[in-house]
């Protein structure tokens, strides 16, 4: 069942000041064009897109903070524009664009988002200590949220957002602050909770390993669309170069003009090292020829295409 | 659930939503003294500087205590209006420079919620406002403004709406261009203190600020309050001008300000960080 259906949304934004007295149209840009997609309860949904592509406006429109220029937004099968307040009960968000108010201190600050999203009184306190813990920072709880170093927040917008047990959680780069250990933790306890309560998450992230690991399905925004909606997997799958990794002990020069020969990209590291990008099915091949060849090695490594492979594909062909 | 018992827990909901916001507003106060001091030092101020100006008057000058009295009582009123209306829009200022408007907008609360939140803090504070008017006035200026006739009252309350209503216009122009003009809506909001009649009759300004002065309610209730406490008379004229301005401040205010909010939604909300 789909939690969120997302209609032919659009983007325009005008762009430039208007001059003095001058009637002229000002310029229009397309941030997001004509996009549709869908979130199934239980699925961690990535995006993925260069700086400017339309993630962050995308994300905008779903917390109806930017009106969509044209397109409809359905959670739960309803309008989002006509029952927002009712429909945001089990929506929330986590970003690294937003704070708390700096002068109230982090229970503070929850209670308030608690009573905004009507946790039940008798629960709050007991579910603000809870969600504190989780992401360890109970140790801060009567702390001022102003002072808080980046990853103490961006620990604490994770807390606010898993306060009011949502059952979609749109995270704009919730673990970009946050030291290697807790980003580990948390990862874990979003996959926990997907698994455990069949929360559906949004979630954009610069750090594709991050998205490879946790997300089933991965929309890839170019220049304001969506270019590909599919697993990690096979995103890195439709990546046909893999890379080659070989320590020669003899014939080194043999390899080169060889390689030089079927014109296939390579790189030669101190005279033993090679590093050859081929395609997948073309790796067997190569290796076969270099050993007809009296080529010898003594360390031999085939890295597969990655997620972060197609991305930069996908930049390389703007 | 039958529709009643929707309606009701919609209403629980909304009330439990109001009341975050102006929580939020008083634990900003209660955690910060500095911003406390802020909030009420404009008010002492010019109560203290007014009281013993006027004091001093009487006692050199006139033999009108009445006067001294009228005049305390008008600028408690003013002081009312604009702490009323700095109120509102500081609330909205102080999310956006804490970031924190996503956060409230990307969640359950409503944009007329907000702003009904902030009107619980403007009138949390008037109190404070009252105090410091009865405090000040006894201790340095020998002034009691609880002398003042209970007839005030309806004058006072005309006065604190339109605040709300000023305070509305000015969270409008801050939640459509950010920051950059609160100093303006400030000044803004002090002039209003200057020509609104609040230590002198609207006739005593220069003809052209006149005519300004009367579009403020605050002009027509200072005027009332005068002619009360001087002259014994009370006007339902003058009541009902400022009660029909207030009215109209407030309503015209609000919708002002829902109309900005949904055009601020159109460029983006995450634009007031910048």
């Amino acid at each position: 069942m789909s939690l969120l259906n997302v209609e032919r949304l659009t983007k325009k934004f005008t762009v430039g000041r208007r001059r003095w007295l001058s009637f002229a149209p000002r310029e229009v840009m397309t941030a997001v064009d004509d996009i549709s997609f869908e979130l199934k309860r239980g699925e961690l949904l990535g995006i993925l897109g260069a700086n400017g592509a339309g993630k962050t406006t995308t994300i905008s429109m779903l917390l109806g903070i930017l009106t969509p220029t044209s397109g409809s937004i359905f959670y739960f099968g309803k309008d989002f524009a006509r029952y927002r307040s009712q429909l945001f009960s089990k929506i929330s968000f986590a970003s690294g664009y937003f704070k708390l108010p700096a002068r109230l201190t982090v229970q503070e600050n929850l209670d308030i988002i608690g009573r905004l999203y009507n946790v039940p009184a008798a629960i709050r306190a007991k579910k603000i200590a809870e969600v504190l813990a989780i992401f360890g920072i109970a140790h801060l709880k009567d702390r001022q949220t102003g002072p808080l170093s980046a990853g103490q927040m961006a620990r604490l917008m994770l807390a606010k957002a898993f306060l009011p047990d949502p059952e979609i959680v749109l995270l704009d780069e919730p673990t970009a602050p946050l030291d290697p250990e807790i980003a580990q933790e948390v990862r874990h306890f979003l996959l926990q909770e997907k698994e455990r309560r069949g929360v559906s998450f949004i979630f954009t992230s610069h750090n594709m390993d991050e998205v490879a690991y946790l997300c089933d399905r991965v929309l890839v925004f170019k220049d304001g669309r969506i270019v590909a909606n599919e697993s990690p997997r096979a995103l890195a799958a439709s990546v046909k170069k893999a890379h080659l990794a070989l320590t020669i002990s003899e014939g080194m020069d043999t390899a080169l003009a060889y390689l030089d020969q079927q014109h296939i990209p390579y790189e030669a590291l101190d005279g033993k090292e090679l590093k050859i990008e081929a395609d997948e099915e073309k790796i067997a091949g190569i290796l076969v020829a270099l050993a007809r060849a009296q080529v010898t090695y003594v360390h031999l490594q085939v890295e597969k295409p990655t997620l972060h492979d197609y991305f930069i594909n996908l930049a390389k062909n703007r | 659930m039958n529709i009643n018992q929707s309606i009701a827990l919609s209403l629980a909901h909304s009330w439990n939503r109001i009341r975050a916001i102006m929580l939020l507003g008083v634990r900003q106060m209660h955690n910060d003294p500095i911003y406390l001091v802020q909030t009420f030092f404009y008010a002492a101020f010019n109560f203290t500087l007014w009281g013993i100006a006027g004091r001093w008057l009487h006692t050199t000058y006139t033999d009108n205590a009445l006067l001294q009295l009228a005049m305390m009582t008008t600028l408690f009123a003013s002081e009312s209006m604009v702490r009323a209306s700095l109120d509102v829009m500081g609330t909205l200022l102080i999310d956006i420079s804490d970031r924190n408007i996503a956060n409230l907008f990307a969640s359950p609360l409503a944009a007329a919620e907000y702003v009904l939140g902030t009107f619980l803090v403007a009138l949390m504070n008037q109190p404070m406002v009252f105090l410091l008017a009865v405090l000040i006035g006894n201790w340095f200026c020998q002034i009691n403004i609880l002398h003042a006739p209970l007839a005030v009252v309806p004058f006072w309350l005309t006065i604190f709406i339109s605040g709300l209503g000023v305070g509305l216009c000015g969270a409008s122009l801050l939640i459509s261009t950010g920051r950059r003009f609160f100093n303006v809506i400030f000044m803004l909001a002090r002039t209003a203190v200057l020509i609104g009649g609040t230590l002198y009759p609207v006739e005593g300004l220069p003809l052209l600020l006149r005519g300004v002065a009367r579009l403020f309610p605050v002009s027509y209730a200072t005027d009332a309050i005068r002619l009360l406490m001087m002259h014994q008379i009370f006007s339902w004229q003058l009541l009902a001008i400022s009660v029909l301005m207030s009215l109209l401040y407030l309503g015209g205010g609000f919708y002002l300000f829902l109309r900005m909010f949904a055009r601020s939604k159109q460029h983006g909300l995450m634009r007031l960080n910048d």
